[in-house]
C-alpha cells in the first residue's frame, strides 16, 4: 500500500522556536511547503523567516492570504511573537487550515477565546506544542492509567529552567536605564532562550506555564478552579524592569478533592548543572509517584568540557516532538482532539491569567472557564 | 561548670530507645543515667537525672515540674496557648526548654543551611518541601511544625500570608506562605502513603544559586525477581546534635537552641494555617495575629 502523500504545511512566522516547525517536518506524513509572514511586520522579523524558509529550501511569502491561498497547505504551524499566536491562528483556521501553535497560547485569555471560537466554527484541529509525550511522561501517564496508585488526589509540578535572562537582579546600579524586553528576547534567540519574544513582557507563568499545567492536565485530566499564588521578580533584572515574575507558586484547587501546586522558576544557570529540576509528585489513594522529567538521560562529563554543554543529555527526548506531530496526524485523519486541544490550551492560558492576578493582589482567583 | 557530666534521662517509644540510648554514647558531657518509655516509670526508678530527653509534651511538662531541662520533640504543642504555659513554667523552674526533632538539624538541612548563611545561595526565594508518611495520623502540629520551623528560618521572619488547603480530615495538607519581600515556601504533607517507609524532598531556590535534597537521589536498587524495588539511604535525623547542643547550653557552651519568641512564632503559624485549612481562606500578618485580607 503506498503511503499517502505528506500534509502541506505552512509555517506561519518562524521568529522563535524553530522547533515546532522542525518537530513537525520530523514526520514523513508532512512535508513543510511554504514561510509565510504579514508585510508590514518589522525587519527582523522578515530576517528570520527567511532564514528559515531558505534553509528548508522553501519559499518566504510576506503575505498570510496570498501563501494560503496559492500554495495548497492544510496545517499552519504558528511560531510567531506570543502576541500575534492567536491572530495568526484565528486566519488560519478561518482559512480551513488545521492549526499547530507554540507556546504560549496568548498572554490574553480574550485572544484564545477568538481561537476556541475559529478552531470549532471551522471543524479544524487544533495542537498547542507542549512536551507531554516525553518518556518519563508517557511512563507517568502509564502508572497513573493502571490505577497503580489509586485515584490522584494531589499533584506538584516543580519546573525550573536554570538559564540567566541577562543580568541578575540589582547588578546594574540604580541609574541604569530599564532593559528593553523585545531588544534583550531578540538578543536571546541566539541560545534559543527567547520565548518570551514580543512587544509585551512575560512572565515565567506566561512563558513557561503551559508545559507543568499540560502535564496535570494530561495525568489528571482536570483542570484547576481556584488558584492562590505568589510571584516575584527574584533573579533578573529583565523581569524586575519590566514587572513580570521570574519565580512563582502557585496553589491549584480543582472541582473535586484534587488539589495541586506549581512551583515555576527560570533560577539562573547557576542553579542546576543541566536544563533545571522539573519534577512531578503525585499522590494517590494507593501509593504515590515521584518523577523526574529529565529521564532516562545519561551523563557525561570530561576536561574542557563547555560551561554551555548540559553534563546530563536527555534520551529519547527529540521523540517528543515526532510523537505530538504524530498525534496531530491522527487527530486530523480520525477527527478527534489533539493531546493539548484548543478549550484545554486556552483554560491553561485562563489559569495563568488566574495565577498572575493572585500574584498581585494576594487573593484566591477563580479561574473563568468556557 | 561541674566536671560532672550532665545525666540524661532518656524518655521515648520503646521502638527507639534502643538506637537512641546507642546514638547518646556519643555525646561529650553528657551520659545517659535511664531510659524508659514514660516520665512516671522514669521517676519511679532510681536513676537520677539532671535533663530529660523527652518525646512529648505532656512528659517534658511533667520534667519541668520536677525541675528538669527538657529536650522535646517537635511539636511543643499543639496550641499557642500550651506552648506558652510551657515556656513560662519553664522560666519560672529556671529550666532549659529546647524542642528537638527539627528537620533544621537534620544532616543535608544543616548543610544547606550552613551555604544559605554563607551567602553561597543568595537570597532565598523559594523553599519547597515534600514530607509525605503512611501509616499513621499525625496531629497537624506534629506534621507540620518542623518544616514550618525550617521555613521561618530561611527566610527569617514569619510569614506575611499564607493560606492553606487540607483534604481528608488534614490527613493531607499543603501550606502556601509567603513571606515580606517576596519569598515563598510550598509545603506539602500527606498521611496517607501505603504503610512503610516516607519521603523527603526539599528545595530551596536562591537569587544565586540552589539545593535540592531529595531522598528520590538517595535511592538504591533491590533486584529480588520481578521489578526491582528502591532502597531510600536513611540520610539521618540529626538526633545526636540536637542533644549535644542542649547540653552544652546547659552546661553554658553554646546557646540555647531556640528561644521562646522562636518557638512562639512557629506556633502561631501553625495555629492559622489550621485556620486557613479549615476556612479556605487566604490570611494575613495584623502585627502578630493572621486574619482575613
Amino acid at each position: 500500500m503506498s503511503r499517502p502523500d505528506p500534509i502541506r504545511v505552512l509555517v506561519l512566522s518562524v521568529v522563535k522556536h524553530d522547533y515546532v516547525a522542525r518537530g513537525v517536518a520530523s514526520h514523513p506524513g508532512f512535508k513543510l511547503a511554504v514561510v509565510a509572514d504579514d508585510a508590514d511586520q518589522p525587519d527582523w522579523v522578515h530576517e528570520r523567516n527567511e532564514e528559515f524558509a531558505r534553509e528548508h529550501g522553501i519559499p518566504y511569502v510576506r503575505d498570510v492570504e496570498n501563501a494560503i491561498a496559492e500554495h495548497d497547505v492544510q496545517v499552519a504551524v504558528v511560531s510567531s511573537e506570543a502576541e500575534r499566536h492567536c491572530d495568526l491562528s484565528v486566519r488560519a483556521a478561518d482559512a480551513g487550515l488545521h492549526v499547530i501553535q507554540d507556546k504560549p497560547m496568548s498572554n490574553s485569555v480574550s485572544e484564545c477565546d477568538r481561537v476556541v471560537e475559529a478552531v470549532e466554527r471551522n471543524n479544524v484541529r487544533f495542537l498547542m506544542w507542549n512536551r507531554n509525550l516525553l518518556p518519563a511522561l508517557v511512563k507517568a501517564k502509564e502508572v497513573i492509567d493502571r490505577g497503580d496508585i489509586g485515584t490522584p488526589y494531589a499533584i506538584h509540578v516543580d519546573f525550573y529552567f536554570a538559564k540567566d535572562a541577562g543580568p541578575p537582579k540589582g547588578s546594574l546600579g540604580p541609574d541604569a536605564e530599564p532593559l528593553d524586553w523585545l531588544e534583550f528576547l531578540k538578543a536571546a534567540h541566539a541560545t534559543g532562550a527567547d520565548g518570551g519574544v514580543g512587544k509585551d513582557p512575560m512572565g515565567e507563568l506566561s512563558i513557561e506555564g503551559c508545559y507543568p499545567l499540560a502535564y496535570i492536565s494530561l495525568l489528571c485530566g482536570k483542570e484547576a478552579v481556584r488558584v492562590f499564588a505568589r510571584t516575584t521578580a527574584h533573579f533578573h533584572q529583565l523581569c524586575v524592569d519590566n514587572d513580570v515574575e521570574d519565580l512563582a507558586t502557585v496553589t491549584l484547587e480543582f472541582e473535586d478533592e484534587l488539589v495541586g501546586s506549581l512551583a515555576i522558576g527560570r533560577i539562573g544557570n547557576a542553579s542546576h548543572p543541566d536544563i533545571g529540576e522539573i519534577k512531578l509528585h503525585v499522590l494517590g489513594s494507593e501509593g504515590a509517584l515521584v518523577i523526574s522529567e529529565a529521564r532516562p538521560e545519561v551523563s557525561i562529563y570530561y576536561r574542557d568540557q563547555p560551561d554551555t554543554e548540559f553534563k546530563s543529555q536527555r534520551l529519547l527526548a527529540e521523540d517528543n516532538d515526532y510523537l505530538l506531530a504524530d498525534n496531530f496526524l491522527r487527530a486530523i485523519e480520525e477527527d478527534s482532539p489533539s493531546i493539548l486541544d484548543v478549550r484545554t490550551s486556552r483554560n491553561i492560558t485562563a489559569m495563568v491569567a488566574a495565577a498572575i492576578e493572585s500574584g498581585r493582589t494576594g487573593k484566591l482567583v477563580e479561574v473563568g472557564y468556557r | 561548670m561541674s566536671d560532672s557530666p550532665l545525666r540524661l534521662a532518656l524518655i521515648s517509644h520503646p521502638d527507639k530507645l534502643s538506637d537512641r540510648s546507642e546514638a547518646l554514647r556519643r555525646v561529650r558531657g553528657g551520659v545517659v543515667t535511664l531510659t524508659a518509655d514514660s516520665l512516671a516509670a522514669a521517676t519511679g526508678g532510681d536513676g537520677e537525672f539532671d535533663a530529660a530527653v523527652v518525646d512529648y509534651s505532656a512528659d517534658a511538662a511533667g520534667a519541668i515540674a520536677a525541675g528538669k531541662h527538657v529536650l522535646v520533640s517537635a511539636p511543643l504543642a499543639d496550641s499557642v496557648q500550651e506552648a506558652e504555659g510551657l515556656l513560662e513554667a519553664a522560666r519560672e523552674a529556671g529550666v532549659f526548654l529546647a524542642v528537638g526533632g527539627l528537620p533544621v538539624n537534620i544532616p543535608a538541612n544543616r548543610v544547606i543551611l550552613d551555604r544559605l548563611s554563607g551567602g553561597k545561595l543568595g537570597e532565598p526565594g523559594l523553599l519547597r518541601v515534600h514530607c509525605w508518611s503512611g501509616g499513621s495520623s499525625r496531629s497537624l502540629a506534629s506534621k507540620l511544625y518542623g518544616q514550618v520551623d525550617l521555613a521561618l528560618r530561611v527566610f527569617g521572619s514569619s510569614p506575611a500570608e499564607l493560606y492553606s488547603v487540607a483534604r481528608g480530615d488534614q490527613a493531607y495538607i499543603q501550606v502556601h506562605l509567603g513571606f515580606a519581600g517576596g519569598g515563598m515556601a510550598v509545603l506539602d504533607f500527606s498521611d496517607n502513603l501505603p504503610a512503610g517507609q516516607g519521603y523527603d524532598s526539599l528545595s530551596l531556590i536562591g537569587s544565586s544559586g540552589a539545593a535540592y535534597s531529595d531522598d528520590h537521589h538517595n535511592t538504591h536498587l533491590l533486584f529480588a525477581g520481578g521489578k526491582p524495588s528502591a532502597l531510600i539511604d536513611d540520610c539521618g535525623d540529626g538526633f545526636l546534635g540536637e542533644v549535644q547542643s542542649f547540653v552544652d547550653a546547659i552546661a553554658g557552651e553554646a546557646q540555647p537552641p531556640g528561644d521562646a519568641g522562636a518557638i512562639l512564632a512557629v506556633q502561631r503559624v501553625l495555629e492559622a494555617i489550621g485556620r486557613s485549612s479549615e476556612s479556605a481562606g487566604v490570611l494575613h500578618d495584623r502585627g502578630g495575629s493572621y486574619e482575613p485580607a
